[in-house]
């Protein structure tokens, strides 16, 4: 196997902090992970593979779980189940205690317009965002004709049949084993 | 320590949240808004443990912070029984997941060389890439509206796939413009709607 081998003392502190710094992003959508995580990850870190990044992008998503469980898996590949906790608890720390604070004060916090006026000026950035990253994905996960129609059917059945995202992927993996489409 | 000062603390035991929450986050496949039914449908309906108000809006702050469904637990847990109720909660919520991640990771890293895996996972990539333009979509749809809107995504896009800037850094400056513009329409007057 030729993955970046991460055996080192500081793994772990290391990990504990690139996902904590990942998780501080943590607004407008549990989505905003998606473009934050490939670059650190992928294109930083090196540890994951573009492919292995798309593959833990689908795992994540075959779970109850927000898409932010994909540092369940970058963790787990680094080091293992305690990697994987790690990077669980470190990804979702800082929003969580962000949340703790809100629920503490939310009676404040309704009356409070101008947050709501700054991530609204965020949401355009951050659909910008995923749309970079669909297109950097997109390059190494769509090589052909027949991965551009996939695309395009599961976009409306995501989007015009609200299908459920589980489903569609186990469904196309399926098929994908079945008539071994490359 | 802080108390909650409108309401008594109702005799919720953190055995039950455990329950609740271990039960939606076992059964609450879909993601987004379905698990936001669920959490409802089991905290609010079944057991009233909130009204539908104080939920709705815990729901809507979740909603702008990220992964909405923690967040939607975090809030349940802590009206019901503060820190502790909060940490319960969202940990009740996450385990199945995490559990399911692991083991299937364990598979994958051992199999994912396997030629007909391959065929299967390269089968997804693109559903893959499709679910994040959903999420874009579905995001943007209500909020894009002016030509503002529509300049900042363009911008955003540039930026960061040409000129590769720390994704943290655009984030930064957006909320910086943000801010500077609600103090500008604050001090001109009343305009701005959504």
């Amino acid at each position: 196997m030729k993955d970046v081998k991460w055996l080192s003392a500081l793994l772990l502190p290391k990990l504990a902090w690139t996902f904590l710094k990942i998780g501080i992003v943590f607004f407008g959508g549990g989505f905003v992970v998606i473009p934050v995580m490939h670059r650190e990850l992928v294109q930083n870190m090196h540890l994951l593979t573009n492919r292995q990044f798309i593959d833990g992008t689908a795992i994540s998503q075959l779970t109850p779980g927000p898409v932010a469980v994909l540092a369940t898996f970058a963790g787990y590949k680094a080091s293992g189940v305690v990697g994987a906790l790690v990077a669980t608890t470190a990804i979702f720390l800082p929003g969580s205690l962000l949340m703790i604070f809100l629920s503490k004060s939310y009676a404040i916090l309704r009356e409070l317009g101008a947050a709501r006026k700054v991530l609204n000026t965020l949401i355009p950035v951050v659909v910008g965002l995923l749309l970079a990253s669909a297109w950097s994905i997109g390059r190494t996960a769509i090589a052909d004709w027949y991965g551009i129609a996939v695309f395009l059917a599961a976009l409306i059945a995501l989007v015009r049949f609200k299908l459920n995202p589980a489903l569609l992927i186990i469904v196309t993996a399926m098929l994908g084993l079945l008539f071994h489409l490359k | 320590m802080t108390r909650n000062q409108e309401e008594p603390r109702r005799p919720v035991s953190l055995l039950d949240i455990a329950k609740v929450f271990l039960i939606i986050g076992t059964t609450g496949f879909g993601g987004g808004m379905a698990i936001i039914a669920l959490i409802q449908d089991y905290c609010v309906v079944r057991r009233g443990w909130l009204e539908l108000d104080e939920f709705s809006h815990g729901v809507a702050f979740g909603q702008i912070l990220g992964p909405f469904a923690v967040n939607a637990s975090i809030f349940v847990g802590y009206r019901l029984r503060g820190l502790k109720g909060a940490l319960v909660a969202a940990v009740s919520f996450l385990t199945p997941s995490v559990v399911i991640v692991m083991a299937l990771t364990a598979l994958y890293l051992r199999y994912q060389r396997v030629p007909s895996l391959q065929s299967a996972l390269s089968a997804i990539g693109p559903v893959v890439v499709a679910l994040i333009v959903a999420a874009a979509y579905q995001m943007g749809r209500s909020r894009i509206k002016s030509m503002e809107s529509v300049l900042l995504v363009l911008i955003s896009i540039v930026l960061v796939a040409l000129f590769k800037l720390p994704i943290i850094f655009v984030l930064l400056a957006t909320a910086a413009y943000a801010l500077l513009k609600v103090r500008f329409s604050e001090g001109g007057g009343a305009h701005e709607g959504r």
